[in-house]
Parts: structure tokens; C-alpha cells; sequence
């Protein structure tokens, strides 16, 4: 085995990310309060102040922080978008994470090596020659693989690059090929390229029913209808439950990923990092992921024998799904 | 005004008789400035039929229209991969470029490119690296409102397309959800996609139209409709519409009635 794998947390808050930091991450992602990152909810992420902040304490304990960047600026208005960059450079970020070319373009031409440049999951890059592009006009160290390829796939794609991979290892999953898709729009008229939030709360009803029945809606939508005792999940247009061709449709029952039972696959793809999803989480959920990938990551380094079963119960009965990692799922 | 119109490929699994029936048709059609053609949902689907392509292309060409031919939306596995790179290397139309692998590709092999609707360019500061790398137009994202599309298009020197007619693309996925549909997966498909010629209507517990899947492409069951409404770009830098066929016969009677 060559570098060890490293783990990377998110944190939508200052308090997440120390609950990242002080429970084993090795980098922790984070972005501003504002259009320019893919996480833009309401109450989540750092002023100018906090990231100063997140920097001294992630340093302090050797970690590292990358801020995302990785919205699409806005047509008329890329002001926004160069000053994320220009702050969180000199804040002293290890990384920006971004996804659009006039940006990276932007930002390769003014900063040179003097940034490192992250490739987000928004651009959507699956292929060696896709990432050779990026690598090859804007510098780009290192490409956050979106998740339509599995272990096999990725394994022979590191063979064919040499900039480093990240994969998204636990959390929310995206449906259908990440910074390529317009559902939310389509719904809800708000973009998750442009505006940074996909399926917004302000867009969503939940209607109860006097049965004790509850149906979810986004924007003009039915996107599900849940049973008394049935757990609710967040409506989103991916996730919905409809009709075709007069039977059930369902893109996926179950879009959380968990690579824990295949992570020695995941380790001998080559991957130089495991991404957690869930900048929206509390600290304590982010903790908990953290402290289960410390542990399992550490185990397959000591050449101990892994307990999945005792780093599951860290993740607090989740119910997940590695299925989208293996060629057989497609 | 003097508009520019283009024609999106056909993006429905249908017969290559209808296909080329069709274009048969489209050519005879003055107004019809461009076409791409070509297969962007599912590499699948058209594996084996390049010549047929290049056939329907060279046809155009002859009658007078300018060409593209149009690459895969979701280049992922090996058979996308080939497939793309083999259609770019033997192309001898300009390719219009739906994912950055075929950007790359392009100026590998020194071939002349659009950018499609399908890659991301969002801002003025993309459509110009894009320019600057050679690209011959620019067709821009499908959620693009107007007003954020007069703002991307800054030189009258750049060709940048609008979509004015179609039920648009929203999304992709690795999986094949009408496949899935019918309990099958990519490899095992025999192409059920083919029942659908305008896709699959995806609706919700309250028989409310949402969705239409079509392969792995998820599409927007609503028609978007600007060709009565081109005056809103007069004076802006944008002068060339694309129309995404759906059903073959409607889109032929509508593309009889451009002007």
C-alpha cells in the first residue's frame, strides 16, 4: 500500500468541524455563507471570520481545510465567485474546490501553483481524458470522482491520470450524475449549479392527513405520500414515488452510501481519498461518521482484522448501500 | 429580424427507418440553417451504426446544411469511451460536443467543435475559454433564463444558441431507470426504451405530469416554447434557436411553418 488514505469531513459549522478535527479527520471541507458553494442553506456555513478561525484550529492540530467554491457564477455577476477565491486564498485554505471553467481559469491564471485546485463532483468528470483536461489547462491536483463508475472502473482510471482521486464514502447520494442535473429546477425554479441548493425548504409542504397519512410536495408537485407509522423522507424529485406505465416508479429506494463492507476494494482502486457527504449535519452525526472511518481506515493500515459490524454501530443503524460501487448495480 | 435555426439530434430510441425518413424530410426544409445528429442518450444504441450517421450527415451536408455531429451526454465505461472516440476521429463534419471528454478529444485530435447545451456554460468567463479554444459555437445550458443568456453572449463575434422548442433533458444517470423499470438493468435492456418514442411519462400519485425517462436521460414532459417570443433577444448577440425534435411527424409540421 502506498499514502495512506485520507479522510475528509464536512462541516457546515465551526463546531462541526472541530467534532471533525478532533475525531480523526485528516481534511475537513467547508464553504461560505453564501451562492458561491453546492451546500447553501439557510444557518450553515463560515463568514470570512469563522474560516479564519477553522484554519487556525484545523492547523493547530495538522489537519487540513478545503473551502468548496463550486457553484456555477452567475452570468453578468462573477464578482461573488472571485472573491471567494481571493478570500479563502489568503486565508491560507490547502485547497478550493470548484467546478467551473471560467472560474478555474480565473483562478489557475491568477494564482498559478500558489492554490491548489480541487476538482468538484458538480464537474461531473468521468473519464481520463476529461480529467487530463483539467489537469493539463488549469492544474487541477486532484478530481472528486463523480459516482457513475464503479471500483473496477476506477481502479483502471487511476492507471490512465496522475493527479489524485477522491470518492464520496458515506453519506447522501445523489441520483443522477452530480452537476448535471436540473430536477430541483425543474420543481422548484432554484438550481443547484446556479444557486447552490437543491430541493430548497422553502419550496416544500408536508400535508397531513386526518388518517395520520402525510404527503410531501415540492413547489407544485406530489412527491410522496407516507403511511401513519412510515418514516418521511426529505422530498426531493429523485426521490419520489410515482407512476409509469400504471405501476409504482422509483429511481432508487435507498440513496445513502456506505463503503464500508467493500472498503479494501475501495482502498486497492487507488483512491488517494475518502470523501463523508453532509455539510447540512449536526456535529454530532459528523463525529460519530469520522470517528467510524478513523477506525476502519487505521485497522486496514495496521493490517488488523476490520469489524464491520462494530464500525456500523457507530453509524447509528443507517441503513446504506455500497451497491453503487459495483458494475452489477448499473 | 433574420433568425438562425438548428436542429438538436432526435434523442428517442427510434427505428432507423423513421430516422432517416425523417431527414429526408428536414433537408427539403429552406429555414433549417443547421442540424447535429447522432446518438447522446446511449452509446448502446447506436453502436455499429456509424455508417448510417455518417450517411445521414453527408446527405445534409449535400442539400446544403451545416453539420454536426453530436457526442454521447454521459461518457462513462470503456464502450462509451470507444464508441466517442472513434466517431470524433472519423468524423468529417464538425462534432458538437455534449461532455468534456469529447472537448478533449476534439483538440487531441484537431477536430472542430461546438460546445453542446448539455456541458455547463453558465457565465461569460466560460463561453469565452471555450471561444478561445476555437469552439465554432456555443449552445447554452437549457436552464438558462433570457436574461442570463443576453449576459453570456458579449460579442457579436461568437455564435451562441438558444433552445426555443423542446422537451429538454434535466438530468442522467449511470443507471438505466427504464430499463430498471422493467426489471432489467444496462446489460440485459433489449432496449425497452424503444416502446416509448417520446419517452416514458413519469407521473405522480396525483396524476400530475412530471417526469419523462427516456434510457438513461431524464427529460422535462413540458414543451419549452420561445418561437413566438424571439423579439425578446433583438438587440442582444444571440440570433441562432434550437429546435429538439420530439414526435417525428409534429416536428417536421412545425419546422415546415419557420420562417
Amino acid at each position: 500500500m502506498t499514502k495512506k488514505i485520507e479522510i475528509v469531513c464536512p462541516a457546515g459549522t465551526l463546531s462541526s468541524l472541530k467534532a471533525a478535527v478532533d475525531n480523526g479527520a485528516d481534511t475537513v471541507y467547508c464553504g461560505f455563507r453564501d451562492t458561491t458553494n453546492a451546500r447553501n442553506f439557510p444557518g450553515l456555513n463560515f463568514s470570512r471570520k469563522e474560516l479564519e478561525k477553522a484554519v487556525d484550529y484545523a492547523k493547530s492540530k495538522s489537519v487540513k481545510v478545503l473551502t468548496a467554491i463550486n457553484t456555477y457564477p452567475e452570468a453578468g455577476n462573477l464578482a461573488p465567485w472571485h472573491q471567494a477565491v481571493d478570500d479563502a486564498q489568503k486565508i491560507g485554505v490547502d485547497a478550493i474546490i470548484l467546478a467551473d471553467i471560467g472560474l478555474a481559469n480565473y483562478t489557475s491564471s491568477k494564482y498559478g501553483d500558489a492554490l491548489n485546485l480541487h476538482l468538484s463532483v458538480q464537474a461531473s468528470a468521468s473519464t481520463a481524458q476529461a480529467i487530463n483536461f483539467y489537469q493539463k489547462e488549469f492544474g487541477i491536483k486532484r478530481v472528486v470522482l463523480p459516482r457513475v463508475l464503479s471500483f473496477e472502473e476506477i481502479k483502471a482510471l487511476n492507471s490512465q491520470i496522475n493527479i489524485e482521486t477522491e470518492i464520496f464514502a458515506f453519506g447522501g447520494l445523489c441520483v443522477m450524475a452530480e452537476g448535471r442535473c436540473t430536477l430541483s429546477h425543474h420543481t422548484t425554479g432554484i438550481s443547484p449549479n446556479r444557486h447552490g441548493v437543491c430541493s430548497p425548504a422553502s419550496h416544500i409542504q408536508y400535508i397531513e392527513h386526518e388518517n395520520g397519512s402525510l404527503t410531501t410536495k415540492l413547489g407544485e408537485f406530489v412527491i410522496n405520500r407516507f403511511e401513519k407509522n412510515e418514516a418521511a423522507g426529505y422530498p426531493t424529485t429523485c426521490k419520489g414515488r410515482y407512476i409509469a406505465e400504471g405501476r409504482e416508479f422509483i429511481f432508487e429506494k435507498n440513496a445513502s452510501l456506505n463503503i464500508i463492507p467493500e472498503i479494501k476494494k475501495a482502498v486497492d482502486s487507488g483512491v488517494s481519498a475518502f470523501k463523508i457527504e453532509g455539510r447540512q449535519r449536526g456535529k454530532a452525526y459528523v463525529a460519530n461518521i469520522t470517528a467510524a472511518f478513523r477506525k476502519a481506515v487505521d485497522a486496514i493500515y495496521n493490517g488488523e482484522e476490520l469489524d464491520i459490524k462494530e464500525i456500523e454501530t457507530l453509524m447509528e443503524g443507517l441503513t446504506c448501500t455500497a451497491g453503487a460501487y459495483k458494475k452489477s448495480w448499473q | 429580424m433574420n433568425y438562425e435555426y438548428s436542429l438538436a439530434p432526435i434523442l428517442y430510441k427510434v427505428p432507423d427507418d423513421d430516422i432517416v425518413a425523417f431527414y429526408n424530410e428536414t433537408k427539403k426544409i429552406d429555414a433549417l440553417h443547421s442540424l447535429s445528429i447522432g446518438e447522446t442518450v446511449c452509446t448502446k444504441r447506436s453502436r455499429a451504426k456509424h455508417k448510417l450517421l455518417f450517411n445521414i450527415a453527408e446527405n445534409m451536408a449535400n442539400a446544403g446544411k451545416e453539420v454536426y455531429i453530436s457526442t454521447p451526454a454521459l461518457i462513462m465505461d470503456k464502450n462509451d469511451i470507444d464508441y466517442t472516440t472513434k466517431i470524433i476521429k472519423e468524423s468529417e463534419f464538425p462534432i458538437e460536443a455534449n461532455d468534456l471528454t469529447s472537448i478533449s478529444l476534439c483538440l487531441e485530435y484537431g477536430k472542430a467543435f461546438s460546445v453542446g447545451a448539455l456541458v455547463n456554460t453558465y457565465n461569460e468567463n466560460t463561453l469565452q475559454y471555450f471561444f478561445n479554444k476555437g469552439a465554432l459555437k456555443v449552445s447554452l445550458p437549457f436552464e438558462i433564463p433570457v436574461e442570463s443568456a443576453v449576459k453570456i453572449a458579449t460579442s457579436k463575434n461568437h455564435k451562441v444558441e438558444f433552445t426555443a422548442y423542446g422537451k429538454v433533458p434535466l438530468s442522467m444517470s449511470a443507471r438505466c431507470y427504464h430499463a430498471k423499470h422493467y426489471g432489467k438493468n444496462k446489460r440485459t435492456c433489449a432496449f425497452v426504451c424503444e416502446a416509448h418514442k417520446t419517452g416514458m411519462e413519469i407521473s405522480t400519485i396525483e396524476n400530475q405530469k412530471i417526469l419523462l425517462v427516456n434510457g438513461t436521460m431524464v427529460m422535462s414532459p413540458k414543451t419549452t416554447y420561445f418561437l413566438d417570443k424571439l423579439e425578446l433577444f433583438n438587440g442582444s448577440n444571440i440570433d441562432s434557436f434550437k429546435i429538439i425534435p420530439d414526435d417525428l411527424n409534429s416536428t417536421l409540421k412545425l419546422l415546415k411553418t419557420l420562417k
